[in-house]
């Protein structure tokens, strides 16, 4: 029987990535040697969980980082689709914050589904796009309902239904599905 | 909280391994013979070898000594070139109306030779003659007079731990430091030469390259920091690992950063303090020869073939954590720590991280704590 691999094991090469990649989102920088030693006890022990929000944080900074050198393991570039493994959810909840967090890091455009994979389910949607206004707010509407959104980063919209009406400030108006997650609206610099 | 289909799984690792017989290598440096043959019963005092290492050279600078030019200096040489002199002997002597000037050889060697251009005088240093001893009690069983190389099989108890550096090599094991000590480049001197060095929680960059030029053979630590790490073994990942040697061994019983020896190797090296054992870093393994002459009789009926394969350090398994095993706690808090297993809870827990896990209670005679499954390791 193979040993225990854990989340981050999926990933190689994780000593590899600049540590300051992974201080950037980190509130409390902390010592350079002290992040090393970190990264280090998580290659040998992949299948460790962080115990406290300090390293729950950590971690979230070295999986952004890993998908950001390895997209494929989330990511399928041909389809637009993200399919998340099920134990990424368990390892990193809430759901939301996992998505938002992978998100940053994908060179996102248009409209990509999230699944699950195992059994495979369709959780939400990703809309990444741009917008050219001077306010920082803009109004977008979720199956008629209005609302006004900050036009920088990432919003996310905790709407479950199937099959959800979306229309961003004067644009068209789409069908796109929410779930579990909901939709997150990407916007890009 | 509902309870998870899952059963709280753990990596099964072995740490020590007792009453091994193995193969020990003993070589012989320089050029020299080989006393023993197949089939002999060796004891640690015994000398399996014999041979003459050159210790390289030294040199004078007659010239300048003198006080006259280069070309000149040698006519005032007192020894012919190739004949040995003693340390303190007449060198070299030159009168002059004014005053004299000696020059003492600084060392045993033989007068090698003269540049007629700088004014040195090369000494070559006396060869000496080296032993070599068993270390261990055992059976040879092999001889290779081409490689100076006897293999002796020997019973011994092997410690793994997590990752490591270097080749085998042999040494009086000495402990500088309490499990959990810091090491700094000043508790490494002269006496760490040819000895394998027990440093505690965490042995500093400084103090390892003091190590590795004072000519300490190996060092074990309960932790290394990952920087020192990756510079002599290029990367921290286990897959990518391939047998690196900066000139030491170095094992680290338990992670990286300053974690204190497990209670478990810990209390087995102390009954080695000032004994001979083998360390070899690449492959995390520490051998602990047995002390007993007793060890060569189950030894006679030990058939152990003789191969060229690289060996390997025992893979892990994975099963569930049931009460009553032994575990250690792998991440922090209480990273390090050594316990039994007194109950599993029935029910999740969600943690301060945000993570719903199942908690295990581990007890020690110090303590009893509450910790994550995945963070447990059960220890063989």
């Amino acid at each position: 029987m193979s040993t225990l691999g854990g989340v981050l094991g999926q990933f190689r090469n994780l000593d590899k990535i600049p540590i300051e990649n992974i201080r950037q989102w980190l509130k409390n920088k902390g010592e350079v040697h002290q992040l090393t030693n970190f990264i280090g006890n998580r290659i040998i022990y992949p299948q460790t969980i962080a115990a406290t929000t300090e390293d729950q944080e950590i971690d979230l900074a070295i999986l952004r980082e890993a998908i950001r050198l390895q997209p494929q393991v989330v990511f399928n570039k041909l389809t637009n689709k993200i399919n998340l493994p099920t134990e990424f959810i368990g390892r990193f909840p809430p759901l939301y914050k996992l998505v938002m967090a992978i998100v940053a890091v994908l060179n996102l455009t248009g409209v990509t589904q999230i699944y699950l994979k195992d059994p495979r389910q369709l959780v939400g949607t990703v809309i990444s796009t741009r917008l050219n206004l001077l306010t920082g707010l803009v109004a977008v509407s979720v199956n008629g309902q209005v609302k006004k959104i900050p036009t920088t980063g990432m919003t996310y919209l905790p709407v479950h239904g199937r099959f959800v009406r979306l229309k961003i400030d004067n644009g068209r108006e789409q069908i796109v599905a929410g779930g579990e997650l909901g939709i997150l609206i990407n916007f890009l610099k | 909280m509902s309870i998870p289909a899952a059963q709280p799984l753990a990596n099964v690792r072995t740490r020590i391994r007792v009453n091994q017989a193995v193969h020990i290598k003993r070589t012989l440096a320089g050029k020299g013979q080989l006393l023993v043959a197949k089939n002999v019963e060796v004891t640690p005092d015994d000398i399996i070898g014999k041979s003459v290492v050159s210790a390289g050279f030294s040199s004078v600078n007659l010239a300048k000594r003198l006080g006259v030019s280069a070309g000149e200096a040698i006519k005032f040489l007192q020894r012919p070139f190739g004949k040995r002199i003693y340390k303190g002997e007449l060198l070299a002597f030159r009168k002059s109306f004014f005053n004299k000037s000696i020059v003492t050889s600084p060392t045993d060697g033989l007068i090698d030779e003269y540049n007629q251009e700088t004014g040195e005088l090369k000494l070559k240093l006396l060869p000496k003659e080296i032993t070599l001893p068993a270390s261990v009690y055992g059976i040879v069983d092999s001889v290779d007079l081409d490689t100076s190389e006897v293999m002796i099989k020997t019973l011994v108890t092997q410690v793994y731990g997590v990752f490591g550096s270097g080749k085998e090599r042999g040494g009086i094991l000495k402990i500088i430091s309490n499990q959990s000590s810091l090491t700094y480049a000043s508790a490494v001197n002269a006496q760490s030469r040819q000895h394998i060095l027990v440093v505690g929680s965490l042995i500093y960059g400084e103090a390892l390259r003091k190590a590795v030029i004072i000519g300490a053979q190996g060092i074990i630590a309960g932790g290394l920091n990952a920087s020192d790490y990756q510079s002599m073994a290029t990367s921290l990942d286990p897959f990518y690992r391939v047998g690196t040697d900066i000139g030491v061994s170095i094992m680290a019983t338990e992670g990286f950063g300053p974690i204190p020896i497990g209670d478990d190797i810990f209390r087995l090296i102390r009954t080695y303090n000032d004994k001979f054992v083998f360390l070899n870093g690449n492959l995390r393994q520490l051998l602990l020869p047995s002390t007993s002459s007793a060890s060569i009789l189950p030894l006679r009926k030990v058939s152990l073939p003789i191969t060229r394969k690289p060996a390997y350090a025992p893979e892990e398994k994975v099963r569930a954590i049931k009460v009553g095993d032994c575990v250690r706690v792998i991440w922090p808090p209480f990273m390090g720590i050594q316990g039994k297993v007194t109950s599993i809870d029935q029910t999740a827990t969600r943690l301060a991280s945000g993570i719903a896990t199942i908690l295990v209670t581990v007890a020690n005679p110090r303590r009893k704590i509450k910790v994550s499954y995945p963070n447990l390791e059960i220890i063989s």
